[in-house]
């Protein structure tokens, strides 16, 4: 009696799906101790990496 | 198959008023969910012309595991001395997925805020059997209930809600000299710019001008 095969589904990482489309981190909060994912809406004046630079003046004045 | 609508286990659908009267408590749901790790949604988003505004609310409302619902604005608008409805509709539409929907939107998880407590039994009474939530109009209120309730249903480790009251603060004392700084309106931020403002603090960390 010969060998049967058998044929299995090769397992695939869903890195397409849903989860890597909508989810976002932008880095973790030392203040919170969290992560801090990318707002989902579009249309905003300001980037998020210009509210940190702007974070950064202030700062430098405050050193001041 | 029918394709099963998929929820995101991040996002947190936000159904409240969005007039400047309730501006402060909005801002404080925005902050505690971005706060707690989790990302806002609401309708403010919604810039499509290409569809329906219902249309964009059911594609908004079937992408999010989690939803904060205020029912706080019962009153009749100044103008045209009727209720706003829209609040109600939208908790209607999230009650209607979660119920009639697959099984990830049968995971959907919703907390219902109002002022005080037993209020809704006046206007809204076949809620009863759900537990609502009261904010007393206070957003660090606010902040602890959906702080807790995260908690609760994602099952997560979350900063505590004195610490998130207490960043919160800061926050508040920040924003309008960071608004100043980035070139946005301090006292009515639109949405999107807010979120980019709270979400580039949360990833600051602590400096002599952030506090």
């Amino acid at each position: 009696m010969g060998h049967t095969m058998t044929l299995k589904a090769k397992k695939t990482a869903h890195t397409g799906g849903f989860a890597a489309r909508h989810k976002k981190v932008l880095g973790r909060s030392a203040l919170t101790g969290t992560r801090v994912l990318a707002p989902a809406s579009k249309g905003a004046t300001v980037s998020v990496r210009q509210v940190r630079s702007a974070l950064r003046t202030l700062d430098a004045h405050a050193a001041k | 198959l029918a394709r099963q609508a998929a929820t995101s286990p991040e996002d947190v659908f936000i159904n409240c008023p969005f007039d400047e009267q309730f501006r402060a408590l909005f801002h404080a749901l925005i902050f505690a969910i971005y706060a707690c790790g989790f990302r806002a949604r609401s309708a403010r988003e919604l810039d499509d012309g290409g569809q329906t505004r219902i249309d964009k609310l059911y594609g908004l409302i079937e992408t999010c595991r989690y939803g904060i619902h205020d029912l706080s604005r019962t009153e009749l608008d100044k103008t045209h001395r009727l209720p706003r409805f829209n609040m109600p509709l939208e908790l209607g539409i999230f009650l209607g997925a979660k119920r009639y929907g697959g099984s990830r939107q049968k995971q959907k998880r919703l907390l219902i805020l109002d002022i005080e407590q037993y209020r809704y039994q006046k206007f809204i009474s076949d809620l009863a059997g759900i537990d609502i939530h009261a904010h007393d109009g206070e957003p660090e209120q606010a902040i602890t209930e959906t702080r807790d309730w995260l908690a609760n249903v994602s099952r997560r480790q979350l900063p505590g809600a004195h610490k998130l009251i207490r960043l919160y603060r800061r926050f508040v004392r920040v924003m309008p000299k960071l608004a100043k700084e980035v070139g946005v309106d301090a006292k009515s931020p639109p949405y999107v710019d807010f979120e980019r403002m709270l979400t580039g603090w949360l990833l600051d960390a602590a400096g002599s001008a952030r506090s």
